[in-house]
């Protein structure tokens, strides 16, 4: 019955999006920490804490080139 | 089991299900692959969340827009069900992500503080406004609100909503730094928004430049007509097949209303001069069907839905059980039957209240004695006028089991009616053993 299909394809559809939003969140971690990129909380992915905090409007490019910079650092550099 | 032509469809369809996945994860697997990383797996989760919610209410839109390559592997009801069920999923993710990112970084005035930046504030109102719309949706009936004003309602918030979560994310989401996302970004906001312009403001027009003239209307029974349609001089009557719907907007003028609304067709698509739905005086609307005159315009849209025998051509042997005005797409079966001659068994268990409810019931006693298809009709009515002899009461488990002859296998049934109706034929075929794949149910209201 398609009522019931309908709730099956629903339901693998939903567990299947989120184990891999779940998956790719632990991923980037890890990713992260192999890379030598992780830092504590605020420093790393300065951009959008930056602009979160109305330091800066806008952030050009990517944040690979600013990486290795401190939270501030960066900030200034694009402000 | 189904047959090949089903098995195609269920090969397309399951590939859309790749597909929509596919695209709903892209963005974040490009995100996590080649963006960096905050360093706390809660803050990269609301990251996460946001970019698969953002993607879903973008393919909200592709599941709404009837377009047909979509919508033909399942069937406009249960799309519209998913498209449902996908809001409430992308408004699950998108609600969560300002909980998360401020859980990651224990920054929790993302969430309600007021001194944030404007952009986040946008964020806020987008998902107040998704909020909104989706609760309207969901509860639609239990507020009270009628058919046309939700859609005006839905039709407003959301553009809105893809437009906010769009602008909130492309000037505060880091993984937007990236090119790459930028342009998917950009090229999914752009599709959105024109698959939706295309599908509410663009094909109405071409519909209503190419529309349809009433050629005929037909009193069936006290408060039942019906409106045949046939295309303008020169142009091609849409194709469709029997059982499916189309969507028709009246042109009347006189101070009629013009709205849009989904009946069944009831005729056969043997015949291309014109095509036709019956239709029952259920509301404010369906009550003006009496005044439409001959010569009336009308944008018609179909045909839409999979409730229809012709997709399974080796099933020979079939019931049909319609509830009152639900007749209409199996009469449209049946026509198409006689239409080409074909010879399988059809036993029709048609309910109504009492004799004043029945339509097509001439029809069908010709059909039942032309013998194509091998049609035999049993009238059941739930309080009968004196002198009825035929059956009485509901179509239950007894009269099912009684009236196809004791054997239920091999048989294939076709239920279409009120909901009432069709929850109770659904237990009663249950309750006998008939498999989920026997049963096939038109679920006609796309809000239920």
């Amino acid at each position: 019955m398609r009522r019931t299909e309908l709730r099956k394809v629903t339901i693998l559809v939903i567990a299947v999006l989120v184990s891999i939003a779940v998956f790719m969140a632990i991923f980037r971690g890890s990713a992260g920490d192999s890379r030598g990129a992780s830092a504590e909380p605020g420093t790393l992915v300065c951009g959008e804490n930056a602009r979160q905090n109305s330091q800066v409007t806008r952030v050009n490019g990517s944040c690979a080139g600013v990486l290795l910079f401190h939270h501030h650092e960066k900030c200034a550099a694009h402000e | 089991m189904p047959d090949n032509a089903a098995y195609h469809g269920n090969t397309r369809g399951i590939l859309l299900v790749v597909l929509y996945m596919a695209v709903a994860i892209t963005p974040l697997i490009l995100a996590s692959v080649y963006g960096y990383p905050y360093g706390h797996v809660l803050y990269d989760l609301g990251r996460s969340f946001a970019l698969l919610g953002f993607m879903i209410i973008v393919l909200q839109v592709f599941l709404a827009a009837r377009i047909k390559w979509i919508e033909q592997p399942y069937g406009f009801d249960i799309l519209i069900r998913f498209h449902r069920n996908m809001g409430i999923f992308a408004l699950l993710l998108i609600l969560a992500h300002p909980f998360l990112l401020a859980a990651g970084s224990g920054r929790w005035a993302l969430v309600l503080g007021p001194a944030v930046s404007p952009v986040v504030w946008l964020g806020r109102i987008t998902l107040a406004v998704l909020i909104a719309s989706v609760l309207l949706s969901v509860y639609q009936r239990s507020l009270g609100l009628k058919y046309e004003p939700w859609r005006l309602v839905h039709d407003i918030l959301s553009p809105l909503i893809i437009v906010g979560a769009f602008v909130h994310s492309f000037m505060i989401g880091a993984d937007l730094n990236l090119a790459l996302m930028q342009g998917i970004w950009i090229a999914s906001a752009i599709a959105a928004v024109s698959v939706f312009v295309y599908h509410r403001l663009i094909r109405p027009r071409i519909l209503r430049k190419h529309a349809y003239r009433v050629t005929e209307v037909v009193p069936e029974a006290p408060g039942v007509w019906t409106v045949k349609l046939a295309p303008a001089a020169g142009e091609p009557l849409f194709d469709y097949l029997p059982g499916q719907f189309q969507f028709i907007t009246f042109f009347r003028n006189r101070g009629l209303p013009e709205e849009e609304h989904h009946w069944t067709i009831s005729s056969s698509p043997a015949g291309r001069d014109y095509v036709s739905s019956t239709i029952k005086a259920l509301g404010d609307f369906t009550s003006t069907m009496g005044q439409t005159r001959v010569g009336d315009r009308a944008a018609v849209h179909g045909g839409f839905g999979r409730f229809s025998y012709v997709l399974y051509p080796k099933e020979r042997d079939l019931v049909f059980i319609a509830g009152g005005i639900g007749i209409t797409p199996l009469m449209s079966m049946i026509r198409h039957m006689q239409d080409t001659r074909d010879t399988r068994q059809v036993l029709l268990l048609y309910a109504n209240k009492d004799q004043s409810g029945i339509v097509f019931s001439r029809e069908l006693s010709e059909i039942e004695a032309g013998g194509h298809p091998s049609l035999r009709v049993v009238h059941v009515l739930g309080s009968p006028g004196p002198g009825w002899k035929g059956e009485t009461g509901f179509v239950d488990e007894e009269k099912i089991l009684r009236l196809c002859g004791d054997d239920l296998d091999g048989k294939i049934f076709y239920v279409c009616g009120p909901s009432g109706l069709i929850d109770a034929v659904l237990d009663a075929l249950t309750g006998l053993g008939v498999e989920d794949y026997r049963i096939r149910i038109e679920i006609f209201s796309f809000l239920d």
